[in-house]
């Protein structure tokens, strides 16, 4: 079962990330660089979107012989994760208030 | 790649250190590999909003373990609540679950374990101070002293490898 996860703000501009290319798969580090949020504050949101069966997670492939560096964690959404984050961004869209700037008629 | 330096490092290690059991090495990797991603001017402060984010990174990990397509892990009561249960029906993964039950119990264990000698050293100052035996103060300070001794050398050990 997989269940909606609290989209708080943070959430909303994770999943936005992730959306604009849901096949792709994104370190930490470029979800923060793409969504435009301070680098180091989305593990949190991530580790609850892949609790929740949103996301999925995979080691980054490295060759123990020549990379002698730490490999990177890589997250990409799930296929039912894909839709209920397009889900969760429409039904957003449709609820946020609509501003629309009007020019002043000079009726009171 | 740029290179990682010590005190970023040693934070991104404490932060770790917040995290449940089960899940520190993976976020160990996870962090200093992003680290080594950032350009050194921009590591301290990625450690430190880690650092800071850590308590809310613990709560998702105990509130939403990941497992395979199951959601159901509020455990509110105790750590042996029903939701073993409901999510042994709905998965019929067992050992999955009562593993993550066992790993909430060590956690919790782990915590009090650092948490005793704080509270120790704390007492031992007090008595240093103002109590009629300041020998004992020192005492259990020393004490103190060497029950954190093991977590200042996994800290130390976390930054030089």
């Amino acid at each position: 079962m997989v269940s909606g996860p609290r989209v708080s703000r943070a959430t909303q501009v994770v999943l936005e990330a992730f959306l604009s290319d849901p096949a792709r798969e994104l370190s930490g580090v470029q979800v923060c660089s793409g969504a435009g949020v301070r680098v180091g504050s989305v593990h949190p949101v991530l580790a609850r979107l892949e609790g929740m069966g949103w996301l999925e997670s995979r080691w980054e492939d490295l060759d123990p012989g020549e990379d002698r560096r730490a490999p990177r964690r890589y997250y990409r959404l799930t296929g039912v994760g894909a839709s209920l984050a397009a889900q969760a961004a429409a039904q957003r869209r449709r609820s946020a208030p609509s501003m629309r700037w009007r020019p002043a008629t000079g009726q009171t | 790649m740029n290179r990682v330096g010590r005190v970023p490092a040693a934070l991104i290690a404490l932060g770790v250190l917040c995290l449940p059991a089960a899940y520190r090495p993976r976020y160990r990797i996870e962090l200093r590999s992003e680290l080594a991603d950032i350009p050194p001017r921009q590591q301290v402060p990625y450690a430190l909003r880690v650092l800071v984010r850590s308590a809310a990174l613990r709560s998702a990990l105990t509130r939403y373990r990941p497992t395979i397509g199951e959601t159901v892990m509020t455990a509110k009561k105790s750590p042996y609540d029903t939701s073993v249960l409901r999510h042994r029906q709905n998965t019929g993964d067992v050992g999955h679950t009562v593993l993550g039950a066992d790993e909430r119990v060590t956690a919790r264990s782990r915590w009090k374990l650092v948490a005793f000698p704080f509270v120790l050293a704390l007492i031992g100052i007090l008595l240093t101070q103002w109590g009629p035996v300041p020998g004992l103060g020192a005492f259990l300070v020393l004490g103190a002293v060497a029950a954190l001794a093991p977590i200042a050398l996994r800290l130390f050990n976390d930054m030089f490898t």
